[in-house]
């Protein structure tokens, strides 16, 4: 599991491209945010946005994590790895990358759009279980749509529709963090979420061993 | 002809049910005054929805234990004729919103939890459609339906704790088991929930039925 998690990690520090290329596609999207709504947000917009923007670059970063593998190396993962930890290990580096693209994705809207969160650092908490439940989702989907063979479309429509139970409660404590709420009073969604997290994990432990026979 | 004895039933509950929802008395409410009928058609709708997508999850993990076909079929035929309900429910259910909140759609949570499971089962649909494998097709339809299947119970659990609702039975509106249903309605209602899944399963081993038909005809 560690392994797979650090091959991941090094491929794509390895390889300036790929991160490079997410990294370019959050600012890029972010700026296209600033120009539509000229600077001037409503705070209920901006959390919105938000988290389109970031759905979006999650979506874009993870794609690769199993897309990107070649054959030669998923057939040595296949007889290398136990199927649970090879999962497991996308997950977790999904799980991060995408922590690191909202994180991303927050500091540059703040430089550009301003930053009328009231709560800035429990936002960013709150970010963490939404960024895992997403990498949770998008990790055993990329594996579905990679092994039905056509790609992207397909990871979009089966992911989005399982994102929303994370997105709405993530919107929500987002919503809490804005307003200014302190964490008593979002705790509930907040471990609501990491229950959601687990579930998640926790199905795609036991489903995607099936998924591993080619 | 013994053992058809429940499309039998289905047939005269659900003849039953049309003449006795359309012309039976119906208490009558401020604003959704003759509307309350729409009860009968609309509610049935999702029970039988939520009937047939259970068959299909039972069909899905039945299959990863066995990697038998067989159980591939029901899980795909019973999660189709599930979408068929789904849409006449969110048909029945908007006609009704239009004459009582006046819009086709409001965002609301049970709206939106529906059109979410129906983009779901519509996911696994393509998902399908896109595998041209079968046993491959088989193996990524079960994962995803069971995956699915258990994010949307979370969801039907968590999303009405968390948001209120102007649909009956939610957010203080009254639902249909409380008073404004009464013993004539309950004799519809009940009937027409029984008559409407029985519809629902026999649509469904009628279409499994083809479908197995099929696959012999290809595979010989």
């Amino acid at each position: 599991m560690l392994s797979i998690f650090l091959h991941e990690l090094k491929s794509d520090l390895r390889s300036k491209y790929s991160i490079g290329g997410v990294l370019l596609y959050v600012l890029s999207s972010v700026y296209v945010a600033y120009l539509s709504q000229k600077g001037s947000m409503e705070p209920q917009t901006w959390v919105g946005v938000f988290w389109v923007l970031t759905l979006f670059s999650a979506v874009n970063a993870s794609l690769k994590s199993f897309f990107s593998d070649s054959r030669g190396l998923r057939i040595y993962y296949f007889n290398m790895a136990r199927p649970e930890a090879f999962i497991l290990g996308k997950t977790i580096y999904n799980f991060l990358l995408i922590t690191l693209v909202s994180f991303i994705a927050f500091a540059t809207f703040s430089f550009l759009n301003g930053n009328p969160i009231l709560q800035k650092s429990l936002f960013l908490l709150y970010l963490i279980p939404g960024a895992l439940g997403l990498a949770a989702v998008l990790s055993l989907m990329a594996a579905i749509a990679s092994k039905s063979g056509n790609s992207f479309t397909l990871l979009a429509i089966l992911s989005f529709p399982l994102f929303i139970p994370v997105l709405l409660i993530s919107l929500k404590l987002s919503m809490l963090a804005m307003n200014g709420l302190e964490f008593a009073a979002a705790a509930k969604y907040f471990f609501s979420l990491i229950a959601l997290d687990s579930i998640a994990i926790l199905l795609s432990y036991l489903l995607f061993p099936y998924l591993w026979k080619e | 002809m013994v053992r058809n004895w429940w499309k039998i039933v289905c047939g005269i509950l659900l003849f039953y049910v049309i003449i006795a929802g359309l012309v039976l008395e119906v208490p009558a409410r401020f604003v959704l005054n003759e509307t309350i009928r729409n009860l009968y058609f609309h509610v049935p709708m999702w029970f039988t929805m939520v009937a047939l997508f259970s068959v299909s999850f039972y069909g899905s993990l039945r299959f990863l234990r066995s990697g038998d076909l067989k159980y591939d079929r029901i899980a795909a035929e019973s999660a189709f004729v599930g979408i068929l309900f789904g849409i006449l429910g969110l048909l029945t259910g908007s006609l009704w919103a239009k004459y009582t909140w006046g819009a086709f759609w409001t965002n609301d949570v049970k709206l939106n939890g529906s059109a979410i499971t129906l983009l779901v089962f519509l996911a696994y649909a393509v998902l399908r459609g896109n595998t041209q494998e079968e046993q491959k097709r088989a193996r990524l339809a079960a994962v995803y339906n069971i995956f699915a299947f258990v994010m949307m119970v979370v969801l039907i659990f968590l999303l009405p704790r968390m948001y209120d609702s102007l649909h009956p039975g939610n957010g203080g509106n009254p639902a249909f088991n409380q008073y404004d249903l009464d013993g004539n309605m309950r004799l519809v209602f009940y009937p027409a929930v029984l008559g409407f899944i029985l519809l629902g399963l026999w649509i469904f081993t009628l279409k499994l039925r083809i479908r197995k038909l099929n696959d012999d005809i290809t595979t010989h």
